[in-house]
């Protein structure tokens, strides 16, 4: 065991003298190497990113969270017979609130549109407005940094009361305390009462930019024909699917469909957008697997090539080193240790320009790109089996040659 | 009785056997004692390369026994035969056959990375051989910073760093001129008297004057084995 390491540190020297001769051969030999394990290294981190930002968002959206809604998330044409469907109406609603139970479904409707927000002069453009009942605190998961959310009495009433996000005030308040304070959209004034807590960024979009009103006052400010979308939590997980179910059948009993006809609305969940989203990133990664698998071949050869010429070119190396009592496993151990090393450091240096692809993706796009440590090893992984197993043959010739005719090659 | 350090029974050498037989080596039977000092001298193509080469443990014979220390060389593998060439026996070439690109201590060291031997120890052992033949303080430059002279030297180093039962010498005054060529004669006297068996071919009669028995080979036969009367 211990001549075996004394041995494997000997041949790790030779080959980086080897290598430090051929500098230029060396590098370019990697080449394909490094494109092999660069792309596959750099869409796995531009992917790993992507699921990160796609968690949050995700979880922003609540996975027990049913969304009733004209339009499906993800449909596939036929956008003309989705626009045909009947608003989502505020009827609808109640008569879903009526025909469940609080205990097992929390109902909210929500509305939202863009508008100019004003305060003192200043003002800030295509701040998204949400329309929003007391149900909504829980459903839309809105948490309350200052102040407070509205009571049952505001929503009724329909009162002009508005809760900010972080991000409004910071820009329309400087900062300074914004409760109590006149707001003004469409002319319109209204109390801020509450100051959302922090969400942060997700995919470059600034999520403390919203702002909420009772939904009563949302219709009478800008208008009553509109689409709604209704929101249901789920309380019992276990519910999820026979929730489901009974709000389609209430939906569709509510607005009087046929047995057999088709729903004329959508029920929405984070799941459809997860599986959109993985058969997305596998295409990517299989496109990215193939691409780094042609390279790595490519480079394998090149790699096998070059090995071979390095073989030959030390042909008397070899011949000097068997009379000296080097068995041919050493020699056959010394190439391939050679092969391993040259494609570790195209591995090397693929990880290290995927470290900075990394960083100008993240600088340049709004995804969160990092190098996850798996595709490192993977990375590493990938070049050493292309140094074994392009190698090996290379090695082998290495190891038959006979010693005679090798000493007298010149 | 002692067991004869080289004991050649009956050895027969034939290339290419299947298409035109060229016989190398006929009929071989020679033993070689401990200590002694042989030339092996021969026109070319008479063999004695190909004898050499068996001797040194690079080639295998077609035919008949090879007792080296008592060990049945005949019947060896690839493997096997690496280890005997590393550890019993050291090589001297005609053409020093260095590795360009290391230093000379470097160079010496090699048998014994392949025996296995720890890296201090090594070293120490490799510069107490570079001591031996007189090149202690060139032992970090490369070959091509060395005179002829000195690179064989350096390769002496090497084979006898591993403390080898046999000195295998082929042509070593060969690429020499003749003043560098007698100081490295001289060395091998040395070694002979510090108790080295050294077997050398040549094809010089100074050379082998040298060496206290010579074996002249002719058409793949032992022509005749006479001792050397020394002046």
């Amino acid at each position: 065991m211990i001549t075996l390491l004394i041995k494997l540190k000997e041949n790790i020297i030779i080959a980086l003298k080897a290598l430090k001769e051929h500098k230029m051969r060396s590098v370019l030999t990697t080449l394909g190497i490094i494109i092999g394990v660069l792309t596959v290294v750099s869409v796995a981190s531009i992917i790993s990113g992507l699921n990160e930002g796609f968690k949050d968002r995700l979880s922003f959206l609540g996975s027990n969270t049913l969304y009733i809604q004209k339009y499906p998330w993800m449909s596939h044409g036929d956008w003309y017979k989705y626009r045909n469907r009947p608003d989502i109406s505020m009827q609808n609603y109640k008569y879903l609130v009526e025909h469940t139970d609080d205990e097992n479904v929390i109902i909210a409707p929500s509305l939202s549109t863009r508008r100019e927000l004003k305060f003192d002069g200043d003002k800030l453009t295509e701040v998204p407005i949400n329309g929003v009942t007391k149900e909504s605190e829980i459903v839309s998961n809105i948490s309350i940094a200052e102040g407070r959310f509205f009571t049952n009495l505001e929503i009724d009433r329909r009162k002009n009361r508005i809760v900010i996000g972080n991000t409004i005030k910071e820009k329309l308040f400087e900062n300074k305390e914004p409760l109590g304070k006149r707001v003004k959209i469409n002319g319109k004034p209204f109390y801020v009462i509450g100051v959302m807590e922090k969400k942060g960024k997700f995919f470059g979009n600034d999520m403390d930019i919203n702002v909420y009103i009772p939904i009563g006052s949302f219709f009478k400010n800008f208008g009553y024909h509109r689409s709604i979308s209704i929101e249901a939590q789920v309380v019992e997980q276990a519910m999820f699917e026979a929730t489901k179910e009974k709000l389609r059948y209430l939906m569709r009993f509510s607005r009087g469909l046929k047995p057999g006809t088709e729903d004329n609305f959508s029920i929405n969940q984070q799941e459809t957008i997860q599986q959109q989203y993985d058969s997305l990133t596998n295409g990517l990664y299989t496109a990215a697997i193939g691409i780094g698998t042609l390279a790595l071949l490519v480079g394998g050869i090149g790699i096998m090539n070059i090995m071979l010429v390095s073989v030959t070119e030390r042909q008397k190396e070899i011949g000097i080193r068997k009379a000296i009592g080097a068995t041919n496993s050493i020699i056959s151990f010394q190439f391939l240790v050679e092969s391993v090393i040259i494609c570790s450091l195209g591995g090397i240096i693929a990880l290290i320009l995927s470290y900075f692809v990394a960083i100008g993706i993240s600088a340049a796009t709004p995804f969160p790109a990092s190098v996850p440590l798996w595709s490192v090893f993977m990375g590493l992984g990938f070049s050493w089996f292309i140094g074994i197993f392009f190698g090996l043959y290379p090695a082998h010739q290495a190891a038959k040659l006979d010693p005679i005719e090798s000493l007298h090659y010149e | 009785m002692q067991v004869p350090l080289i004991d050649l029974r009956n050895i027969r050498k034939t290339y290419g056997e299947d298409k035109v037989p060229v016989h190398a080596l006929r009929k071989i039977d020679l033993a070689i004692k401990n200590n002694e000092y042989v030339s092996i001298m021969g026109p070319s193509g008479s063999g004695k390369s190909t004898l050499m080469n068996i001797i040194g443990c690079l080639d295998t014979p077609t035919e008949g026994q090879y007792f080296l220390e008592g060990e049945e060389v005949h019947t060896m593998n690839d493997n096997t035969l690496a280890r005997i060439r590393n550890r019993k026996i050291g090589f001297v070439f005609q053409t020093f056959n260095l590795l360009p690109r290391a230093s000379a201590l470097h160079n010496v060291e090699l048998p014994l990375i392949y025996s296995g031997l720890p890296a201090d120890e090594r070293k120490k052992r490799a510069e107490k051989a570079l001591e031996q033949v007189k090149l202690g303080h060139r032992k970090d430059h490369n070959p091509n910073e060395l005179s002829g002279g000195q690179r064989q030297r350096v390769a002496i180093a090497r084979a006898l760093v591993n403390r080898p039962s046999l000195l295998l010498a082929d042509e070593p005054t060969g690429n020499l001129d003749s003043e560098t060529g007698e100081e490295i004669m001289e060395l091998f006297d040395i070694l002979h008297k510090k108790g080295n068996t050294i077997l050398m071919v040549t094809h010089e009669e100074h050379v082998a004057n040298h060496a206290h028995r010579i074996i002249n080979i002719l058409d793949g036969n032992i022509a005749q084995d006479r001792g050397v009367v020394k002046k």
